[in-house]
Order: C-alpha cells, then sequence, then structure tokens
C-alpha cells in the first residue's frame, strides 16, 4: 500500500459483544503507531462504545442528524374507525381507553396510515432529531473519531452510518486507514457500514451461537465483494469448537489473522478507561494482539496480493421470495 | 388464566439476554405455561443456548409487496416520489420497477396511486419457528424469528412475528428482544407488563443502560435491571442511573466460568449446575418474579 | 444533437476523481457534449443517494433518469443500483481512480 492511498478496514460480526471495539481500537492505535495515518468510525450506531474502549470523553464537535417524520393523531378529528390500526405494518398505532395513539418510539412515517384515515386526522412532525454525529479530531492516539449515534428509539437508517463515514473519509483527507468499528446485525446499518470497504475483518467467539451468526454475516461480506479475514476472540474457552471454525474459514478463503485468548485485563481496562495495550502491555492477549496487528501490517505492505487472492469468488446475490398477486 | 408479558432487553449485545431470557424460561416453566419468543431476528440464539439443532413448524412472514398493473398506470411516477425506502424505481417513458428487499411492505404506494394502479402481492422477509421444547425436565414452546439474509428492514417482519406471539402465548410471553435501542426493540418490548434491562458492570455496559432505560421509560413500562457478570467493575454509576430512570429492583449475577460453560454446551446453568451462585441468583429472581408479579 | 454524461464525484468538477461508491456519492458532475466532443456544459449536481437512509443506488439512478443522462461513469455499482441502470436504459463506463477530466477524454475517443 503506497503512502497515497486510502484502505477502509471494517470490523464486523453478526453478532453484539464478541469484542469488535476492543479489537477495533486496538488495531487503529497499533497501526497509527506503525507510521499510518489513521481515521476510527464508530458505526454501531444504535450502541456506539469504541470511544469508551479509548477513554475518550469529551467530544470537540456534535452534529444534530435529522431524518423522517413522526405522526400523531387528532383526538377532536378522529371518528375511532380503527383503520390506522388496522393497516399500520410496524405496530405503531395503539388503542389505549378507547382512543387511538401513534407511539413515537416506533413510527416510521411512512404516511400510511394518513392516506386511510376517512377523515384526515393525522399529521406529521418533520425532520424529527435521529442522531447525532460526534467528532474527537485529536484523541490521546493522534488519529481522530468520528462516532455515531441514533437517537434510542428512532428507526435505523443506512444515512447516519454513511453520514459519519463521509465525515470520517473527509477528515482522513483521503489518505491512510479508516478502521471502521461496524454495527452488529445483518440489516441496512450493518450494509451502511460495510459497503465501499476494501477488506472486513470478523470476529467471532467459539460458541455455536457466534459461529452461526460469523456464517450470516460473511454471507452480506461476500455479496459485496468484500475480501476477508477472521479474528476468533476467547478462543481457549472452546478449543474444539475453534478448529470448526477454522475449518469453516479455510473452506471460504478467509484468511486466519488471529487467535485470542480470553483475559480478565480486557474488561479490567475498560473499567479503568484504558486500552488493553496500554493498561496490560504484558498479558497474554495483549500479545496476541500485536501478532495479529504484525499479520495485518504485513497484509497492508503486500496490499494488491493479498486482494487477489482473498476477493470472494461468486457474488452471492441474494434472492427475495416474491409472491404473485392472485396467487 | 391472564397473559403477563415479560420482556428481557438491554441495549448492548453480549450483555446476557439470551442468557437470562433461557434460564428464566425453564424456571417459570414448572409452574407456567411459557412461551419464549426470541426476537432477535438478526442473530438469534435462544435456540442454540438451549441446544435444539431442529426448530419446528416453519412459517412465512410475508409482507406486503407492490406490482403494478399496466392497464392502470399512468406514470405518474407518484409511487416512486411517496416510497420512504426508495423502493420504487421510475424510468423514462416506461412502467415503475419495485425493488423487493428494499420494500418494507408499508403500503403508502398502494394508496396513494389515484389511479388504482398497485395490486397487492407478498414477499417473505423473515420465517418463524415454533418449536415444543420437551427438555430439563419442563415443557414450554419457543417462537424463533429469522431474517433472510440480504434483507434490509427488520421493523415489518418484526411487527408481524410480535403480533403472533402475542397471540400464541397462553400465559406468560417471555421475550427475549435482542441487542439494539432502535424502533425494532421499540416494536419487541410494546405492551410489555415488566421490563428486564441486563447490563454488565463496565463503562460499556452503563453506556448502553443509560439508552436502553431512555427507551423504556419512553414507553412507560415498569423496569427492572439485571447486572450480569457482577464483581468484574463497580457499579456506583449504574445504582445512580437506575434511579433517575425509576427502576424498581436490581439483581446481581455473579461472574462465574459455570455460566460460559453452559453458554458452549447449550444447556442453561439452572440445568446445568443447580448448586453454582449462577443458578441461585436465577432461582433468587424467578421466586421474586412469582411473588410481585405473577 | 448533444450527449449527456454523468461522472459519479464527491466534491465534484473536472479535475475531481470518480469516486469509490455510486449510489452514496456526493454529487454527479453531468457533462453535456456535442457531436464533435465540445464541452457545451459542467453541471455539478447533489446525488439523492448520498441522503437517503435506504435505496441510495435506486435514488441515485433515478436523479439521473430524471435529468435524462445517456451515460453514467462511474466505480462498479451495487446490485441495485445495476439493475435501476439497465432499465433505465443508461449506458455504464466502469472507470475508478481516473480524474473526470481523463475519464471524459477516454469515453471521447470511444464515441
Amino acid at each position: 500500500m503506497s503512502s497515497s492511498d486510502l484502505i477502509e478496514i471494517v470490523i464486523a460480526s453478526g453478532k453484539g459483544g464478541v469484542g469488535k471495539s476492543t479489537i477495533a481500537a486496538s488495531l487503529a492505535i497499533i497501526l497509527r503507531n506503525s507510521g499510518y495515518r489513521v481515521t476510527a468510525i464508530d458505526a454501531d450506531a444504535e450502541a456506539p462504545n469504541l470511544h469508551l474502549v479509548l477513554g475518550i470523553d469529551r467530544w470537540d464537535r456534535v452534529i444534530e442528524y435529522h431524518e423522517g417524520r413522526i405522526g400523531s393523531i387528532r383526538d377532536d378529528k378522529c371518528i375511532y374507525c380503527g383503520y390506522c390500526y388496522d393497516s399500520c405494518a410496524f405496530n405503531a398505532v395503539e388503542e389505549k381507553d378507547g382512543k387511538y395513539i401513534i407511539n413515537p418510539w416506533i413510527c416510521e412515517g411512512c404516511f400510511t396510515c394518513s392516506f386511510v384515515c376517512p377523515v384526515k386526522a393525522i399529521s406529521f412532525k418533520y425532520n424529527v432529531l435521529a442522531g447525532h454525529i460526534r467528532i474527537a479530531y485529536k484523541t490521546p492516539y493522534k488519529f481522530p473519531l468520528v462516532s455515531s449515534k441514533i437517537k434510542p428509539g428512532r428507526p435505523n437508517s443506512g444515512k447516519l452510518v454513511t453520514e459519519a463515514k463521509n465525515l470520517g473519509r473527509s477528515i482522513s483527507g483521503g489518505k491512510g486507514v479508516i478502521i471502521v468499528d461496524a454495527a452488529a446485525g445483518i440489516g441496512c446499518q450493518v450494509i451502511a457500514s460495510l459497503a465501499g470497504s476494501h477488506m472486513a475483518i470478523l470476529v467471532a467467539e467459539p460458541t455455536p451461537a457466534s459461529f452461526s451468526d460469523l456464517r450470516r454475516i460473511h454471507k452480506i461480506t461476500k455479496h459485496f465483494g468484500i475480501p476477508s479475514a477472521l479474528i476468533v476472540n476467547k478462543y481457549d474457552l472452546n478449543k474444539v469448537f475453534v478448529q470448526e471454525i477454522m475449518r469453516y474459514a479455510e473452506k471460504e478463503n478467509i484468511e486466519l489473522l488471529g487467535l485470542l485468548p480470553y483475559d480478565h485485563a480486557v474488561p479490567r481496562s475498560m473499567a479503568i478507561n484504558k486500552p488493553v495495550i496500554y493498561a496490560y502491555p504484558n498479558s497474554s492477549v495483549v500479545k496476541s494482539i500485536i501478532e495479529t496487528s504484525n499479520k495485518l501490517l504485513a497484509i497492508l505492505r503486500n496490499w494488491e496480493n493479498w486482494k487477489l487472492k482473498h476477493i470472494p469468488e461468486k457474488i452471492e446475490p441474494f434472492i427475495p421470495i416474491i409472491i404473485k398477486p392472485g396467487s | 388464566m391472564s397473559k403477563i408479558q415479560l420482556s428481557v432487553t438491554g441495549g448492548k449485545g453480549g450483555t446476557g439476554k439470551s442468557f437470562v431470557a433461557t434460564n428464566l424460561a425453564v424456571l417459570l416453566a414448572e409452574k407456567h405455561d411459557v412461551l419464549l419468543a426470541d426476537l432477535d431476528l438478526e442473530a438469534p440464539n435462544d435456540h442454540v443456548l438451549l441446544g435444539i439443532d431442529n426448530l419446528g413448524n416453519k412459517e412465512d412472514i410475508r409482507i406486503f409487496l407492490p406490482f403494478i398493473d399496466y392497464k392502470k398506470c399512468t406514470l405518474c411516477g407518484i409511487c416512486a416520489k411517496i416510497c420512504d425506502t426508495g423502493a420504487i424505481f421510475m424510468p423514462s417513458k416506461n412502467l415503475p420497477i419495485v425493488f423487493p428487499r428494499l420494500c418494507s411492505g408499508c403500503k403508502a404506494c398502494y394508496y396513494a396511486c389515484p389511479y388504482g394502479a398497485i395490486i397487492e402481492g407478498g414477499h417473505v422477509i423473515a420465517h418463524s419457528y415454533l418449536t415444543i421444547i420437551k427438555k430439563f425436565n419442563v415443557m414450554f414452546r419457543l417462537l424463533t424469528g429469522i431474517l433472510r439474509p440480504g434483507e434490509e428492514h427488520v421493523p415489518p417482519g418484526l411487527a408481524i412475528i410480535k403480533r403472533k406471539a402475542r397471540e400464541l402465548a397462553k400465559e406468560i410471553l417471555l421475550i427475549d428482544t435482542g441487542a439494539g435501542t432502535g424502533n425494532s426493540i421499540s416494536i419487541a418490548l410494546q405492551y410489555s407488563d415488566l421490563v428486564i434491562a441486563v447490563t454488565e458492570p463496565t463503562p460499556l455496559g452503563l453506556h448502553d443502560l443509560k439508552s436502553i432505560l431512555e427507551v423504556v421509560n419512553g414507553l412507560g413500562y415498569r423496569v427492572w435491571v439485571i447486572i450480569n457478570r457482577y464483581g468484574l467493575g463497580p457499579i456506583d454509576d449504574h445504582l445512580k442511573i437506575m434511579k433517575i430512570y425509576g427502576v424498581e429492583k436490581y439483581f446481581k449475577i455473579p461472574y462465574s466460568m459455570d455460566a460460559v460453560e453452559s453458554y458452549i454446551r447449550g444447556i442453561p446453568v439452572v440445568v446445568y449446575n443447580r448448586d453454582s451462585i449462577v443458578s441461585k441468583s436465577f432461582y433468587n429472581i424467578y421466586q421474586v418474579l412469582e411473588d410481585e408479579i405473577l | 444533437m448533444s450527449t449527456k454524461i454523468a461522472f459519479t464525484t464527491n466534491k465534484g468538477g473536472l479535475d475531481d476523481k470518480i469516486a469509490e461508491r455510486l449510489g452514496r456519492a456526493q454529487t454527479f458532475t453531468v457533462v453535456e457534449v456535442d457531436d464533435e466532443g465540445n464541452v457545451l456544459s459542467v453541471e455539478i449536481v447533489e446525488n439523492p443517494g448520498a441522503r437517503a437512509a435506504s435505496g441510495a443506488g435506486i435514488r441515485a439512478v433515478q436523479k439521473l433518469v430524471d435529468m435524462k443522462v445517456d451515460i453514467v461513469v462511474g466505480p462498479n455499482p451495487g446490485p441495485n443500483a445495476y439493475m435501476a441502470l439497465q432499465q433505465a436504459n443508461i449506458k455504464l463506463y466502469v472507470l475508478p481512480g481516473l480524474t473526470v477530466k481523463d475519464a471524459l477524454d477516454k469515453i471521447l475517443i470511444e464515441l
């Protein structure tokens, strides 16, 4: 990778709580210390944790993000026909003491209820506050952090994540490495986290639940043609199961980047708001993290070759199941 | 029997919601009819924690999908403009095109079309499975929802499965909402008689506890908190937050490798090791539920 | 007779580079050329896809359709945008990494 290049690495997992933020933070710090220009983006807008792992407690800039509409029913016009209740695809209309109300914690503002209402009793509030993008330009680790956070109760959107990523890209000046801490899951917020990334580092734990989530998220990265690497976290909890995961990775051409042991150093370092590589530098997990990052650094030095070797062969299309009218 | 809805939630992934939900389900099922609904459509795990390999009774979760009646369409383009998710595309001088995976099934286009040119079709975005669990000396039912990979919208499928869960439940509806703080969680929590928020004694746990309590307060439901992996760190700030948000009670489940063990084996810890301090904490929570809620 | 060519850009303009992603690019740089290859106009327009919560690729192509664009130059589009471009009969040139100016020269040679 040359100094004029920009590479975006997304850290993803189908399941939450496996260690994405800890790994993203550690890799970002190590890459920065190795001389790369780094920009960190927390795309896990429902539960942004990257700033906590990095021990950042103040923002240089907070941008309000407005999106969407919330409906409300005018009680004086309502004739209690219940058509809105029947037609809402999200169960947002509730019946309470004989009245109908729209639950603002659910409503997506799609307008359907206002179309079916025979007396035009439904109005909408526009440009609702839906979240924030927070920026710390100078963190103690000498790279900027862009963090997205939805306002609890608002619909998930790819747009907030995309805006955060766009901001991160412009702050990066088009150079260096962008580390994206992705949202957990497989829905539209994850897709927005992944889209446009050059490389995915998938994180899994050696449990059946995490393995099934790994397969699900990998289907998505394959769909987007993103070459993937794998880190198994807390691998010593079930070394036998790790073998199964490693076999899957080999079959699917996913590069095994590292196996990290379970270590009390991780939660202990979080409790004191310090990244584990600084809080407990001699711990076994940090030793493994350093080995893992050395592998990543080698990949970056040999980027074009690695990319060609690991780009998914067949881009799996997702075929929706459609039922034609009348059937 | 009057129905009651208990919802286990927590905001952050990995705090132990599914762990709590499955263990409580087993304890409650001894004396009550329990329907455990795993509403984490993107990463359902309850069946894995219960060691269930085969889920029962698969059903398609089907939402509205617009089809264009070419005889009536005047190419006015209103459907494409009103579509909230960008699922309808108007090529010039040609019939609108629908992109099924982007459609959230809201039907706004159907009602907005001035010429009645939109016909109702369907689109399967998820599957639900109803499994009768006869294990661990108890019997209960598990309803699992799974979003089809590639589908982008959780809320419309979740709304249907939630309605199903409320219809199917006979006495206790125990919901595992899954991780998150967006409107999907509100849909899962809707109509709860009691919400149990699971957190952990770390700054991450505290941060997400605040977010989930904001949702629960906004919805106006009663809430208890379980501090899972208790002992890993301080909880003073957690206690302050719980007071601010009107948490009625809180419980501690101590950190223990027992819990991790049972997670990997697919056997709830209250079955695998009844004498574990973790199991004893669950018995305590169950007892308080019996005395005060049920 | 003129041809409208939309280049997928972020900052926009003839000196900008072709963007990395089509659906979520910030702008389109729309260049109108006559039959001799002379540039008649250059316009930088906002891409509604960049602001969309979902369906970005489709909204981007919708904008191109509304602007009656004949050719779009971009990176590899996602599956939704690709399908939409086919339906809209807009010709796609995949020329990632070039500046708009260089890409325009390449295309004019072909036309």
